[in-house]
């Protein structure tokens, strides 16, 4: 079964994207913050992780950087959530290596689209 | 003209010059006239003695000799003679005899101061006396024939003498003759030389003296009268370095005299002037009240030339602290706390009440003057004269200007005047800068408030956006029934919350729309985007609103509109915006329509509907931020002000333009006008893959129907 990390610190839409993905038959591990999800990568088993871009502590830009510098996970697919759209914030989030970057507020049936995109281009 | 020729120059006047000009002149002309002179006198002597004693010497020779000759010929003749005859040649004898002694006598006279001649003559005459021995023996007797023979003889032998010594004589007198000539040439040639060379001499000298003239007399008249026309053409800095005669020298000196006065009373103009510059423009460009103050003090300073300037600021009515003060160099700053003691600031109140100046000539003796307090202020700020003018402004007192002078001075009435000007001007300039600073920091609060307005905008719209995320995101789960089946009811119920929460979105976008705008960060992304595609995506997304409230929709626009350079999600946004309003003021039963036209140009989109109108005299503002037209807000259309704000900047950043036409009551027509250039077509399928990517994340908040949409 494909795992989905998913990291935000507002509870309501972390239990949101986990209420959907867990509908839509994926598995998911969920984090209040971004300190403890490169151990939770390292432990194993994770397909694809969901950061929320401007966690406090370690902000989703900064873990997915992180998660980018081990080779491991070079090919991770990595999405950032973020509600900040400027075009910069995105290019920051990109240049970060992220897979995608979703902005707030999005639709449930919309990220779910924007993950399965990303699985199949991980897969291929 | 330099200092050697200077100092020579310098030694005498005019008439000393020119009296040694005169006397060279004369030395010159007395040397070849004398010269001359010499030589003429020289050679004309020797002409005078061939002339009148050598010449006449040898023709007397001459003579004597042919005279003999004939006293001979006639006392032979009387010897061979008888009767009557004879006595005739004797007559003719004794004649000749005659004629000889005076020619010896004028000979002997000619040759008078030449000896050589005067012994070559008595040599003549001793042998003439010998031949007239033999000859007068015979005269006496009667003649006889006889002895004619032999006395012929004798008187021939004893002429051969007299004429070898007349030929000794001739030759001797040649002599002379030619060594005359020979003395005559050679003084002649001498003569020449020296008087050519006086000649020379006079040019030369003559030639010193001009030059002389020129140097000593000309030059400085030259630079004098080019001093004088540069003074009379205005230029007071003219002087001249006085040199050459000393008239001439005191001429230079009176000028610069002259020019002198004339400079010191441009200098007092250009005073006056630079101080009426400082006081209607300098004075009033400066809006910092120190600088303002610090400037001021120092013209007036200069321009009344006195030891020191300060101004007073008056605090509630008490003149006291020193804010900006001027000295001369050399003197040391008062500082700012030298505060006035009450009798000299009751004095400068009392002196200063109606505007006036209070001025002093002599502290020492002025007579009002004398109370303790006044002598000892005084003399610690080293006042002796001074002039204190006070600073009013729309009649409120401001402070005072404060004019120092170390040693008396008598103040002229228009100096004064010209310091209370310069008070009154410093007042207004004061008062001035006064407001310009108040007005400085409302424009810099202003803007800070501003700038945190714009801040607190995008915080605050970043800020909602999370919970909206909770609550569409569960809405739309719920009507999905991802959490179980849904009522109709309830269904209802979800879509109202749905709708609502769009709005909210709608709303935050455009606010922070605008606050991209206001803080300059809004960029458009231009990539070919195919025109008809956006007009059916936004026709899909308006259609329900248009649909629900009865109101028709049309459209006329040709299938190939093609791609032109825009900002997809943005040109989107602008149109959305355009028909959402027309729906929004069209009431029942009207009609919206969308019109796309395009030419070799541009692309034209028009949105016009049948709706309420607006007034003619707010279209000016329409699309200024947060402006709503009157009959909108009388209806109590909902709405925020931002719409046409947002889409007018839109279409800007795309080069283009909007125009609003509207009718009250008949209708309104937006139109956009964007550049559209057709060789845009053939690079748009190498630009899109490009842009594919940015895109679709940018994309992720537009497809989802956003916008101000009420249904």
């Amino acid at each position: 079964m494909t795992r989905i990390l998913v990291a935000d610190d507002d509870r309501d839409i972390r239990e949101l994207v986990v209420a959907k993905l867990e509908l839509s038959g994926y598995e998911v591990v969920a984090f209040a913050n971004g300190e403890a999800v490169l151990d939770a990568l390292r432990g194993g088993g994770i397909d694809l992780v969901l950061l929320d871009a401007s966690m406090p502590g370690r902000g989703g830009v900064e873990v997915c950087a992180a998660v980018r510098h081990d080779p491991q996970f070079a090919s991770l697919p990595v999405i950032l959530l973020s509600a900040r759209a400027e075009e910069s914030d995105v290019e920051v989030g990109l240049a970060a290596g992220a897979t995608d970057y979703v902005v707030k507020p999005f639709s449930p049936r919309g990220l779910l689209e924007r993950v399965e995109e990303a699985l199949q281009g991980a897969a291929r | 003209m330099n200092g050697a020729d200077g100092a020579d120059g310098a030694t005498g006047g005019i008439r000393s010059y020119v009296r040694r000009g005169i006397v060279a002149a004369l030395v010159a002309a007395a040397l070849s006239g004398g010269t001359g002179l010499f030589a003429v006198a020289g050679i004309s002597g020797a002409v005078d003695r061939i002339v009148h004693s050598l010449d006449p010497l040898q023709n007397d020779n001459a003579a004597i000799l042919q005279t003999i000759a004939g006293a001979e010929s006639s006392i032979r003749a009387y010897e061979l003679s008888s009767g009557a005859g004879g006595a005739q040649f004797l007559a003719e004898y004794r004649s000749g005899v005659r004629s000889y002694e005076k020619e010896m006598t004028s000979a002997l006279l000619a040759a008078g101061n030449d000896p050589a001649a005067e012994s070559a003559l008595l040599a003549v005459q001793a042998q003439a006396d010998g031949w007239l021995a033999v000859a007068s023996p015979l005269a006496r007797q009667p003649a006889m024939p006889a002895a004619a023979a032999l006395d012929a003889a004798t008187l021939r032998s004893a002429f051969s003498t007299i004429q070898a010594a007349s030929a000794d004589a001739a030759k001797v007198v040649d002599n002379e003759i030619r060594a005359a000539r020979t003395n005559a040439d050679s003084t002649e040639s001498i003569a020449l030389f020296v008087v050519s060379a006086a000649a020379l001499l006079t040019v030369a000298i003559a030639a010193v003296i001009g030059l002389r003239a020129r140097r000593t007399l000309v030059l400085p008249l030259e630079s004098l009268v080019a001093a004088i026309s540069r003074l009379h053409g205005g230029d007071s800095s003219a002087r001249v370095d006085p040199d050459g005669p000393a008239e001439v020298q005191a001429a230079g000196h009176a000028l610069n005299a002259l020019a002198e006065r004339l400079g010191g009373d441009e200098r007092r103009r250009a005073r006056i002037r630079a101080l009426s510059d400082l006081v209607t423009h300098d004075v009033r460009e400066h809006i910092d009240l120190a600088d303002l103050l610090g400037e001021a003090v120092a013209a007036v300073g200069v321009a009344f030339d006195v030891d020191r300037v300060f101004v007073r600021l008056a605090n509630d009515d008490v003149v006291d602290a020193i804010a900006a003060e001027w000295h001369r160099e050399g003197l040391d700053d008062l500082g700012p706390s030298i505060a006035r003691p009450p009798g000299v600031a009751k004095l400068i109140a009392e002196a200063t009440r109606d505007g006036r100046s209070l001025v002093i000539e002599d502290a020492r003796t002025d007579a009002r003057l004398t109370a303790p307090d006044i002598t000892t202020h005084f003399s610690r700020v080293d006042l002796r004269a001074s002039v204190i003018s006070p600073i009013v402004a729309a009649g409120e007192l401001l402070g005072s200007l404060v004019i120092l002078d170390n040693s008396p001075r008598y103040w002229q009435e228009d100096e004064v005047g010209l310091i209370e000007v310069a008070g009154e001007e410093l007042g207004r300039a004061m008062q001035h800068a006064q407001l310009f600073t108040a007005q400085r920091e409302l424009v810099a609060q202003l803007q800070e408030l501003d700038r945190s307005k714009s801040e607190f905008l995008s915080t605050v719209s970043h800020e909602l956006r999370t919970p909206l995320t909770s609550i569409a995101g569960y809405v739309e789960m719920l009507e999905e029934e991802d959490a179980g089946p849904v009522t109709e009811q309830q269904m209802k119920m979800l879509e109202i919350v749905d709708r609502n929460a769009r709005r909210l979105r709608g709303l935050i976008e455009d606010l922070l729309t605008l606050s991209r705008i206001e803080v300059g960060a809004f960029r458009v992304s231009l990539e070919p985007v195919d025109v008809a595609a956006i007009i059916d995506d936004v026709l899909q997304v308006i259609e329900p609103t248009v649909r629900d409230k009865g109101l028709t929709l049309h459209t006329e626009f040709a299938e190939d509109l093609g791609l032109v350079m825009a900002d997809r999600s943005q040109l989107e946004r602008a149109l959305l915006n355009l028909l959402a309003n027309a729906a929004k003021f069209t009431p029942e039963g009207g009609a919206v329509t969308v019109l796309a036209t395009r030419d070799r140009a541009e692309l034209r989109l028009a949105v016009n509907d049948t709706g309420i109108g607006i007034p003619p005299d707010e279209l000016e503002q329409l699309s200024t931020r947060f402006f709503r037209a009157s009959n909108a807000t009388e209806r109590a259309i909902p709405g925020t002000g931002l719409g046409l704000t947002i889409v007018r900047n839109i279409v800007e950043h795309h080069g283009g333009t909007l125009e609003i036409h509207s009718e009250l009551g008949v209708g309104t027509s937006f139109v956009i006008r964007i550049p559209a250039d057709r060789r845009t077509e053939s690079r748009g399928t190498a630009m899109r893959g490009r842009s594919d990517r940015r895109a679709a994340a940018r994309s992720a908040t537009m497809n989802e129907g956003e916008g101000v949409v009420p249904k």
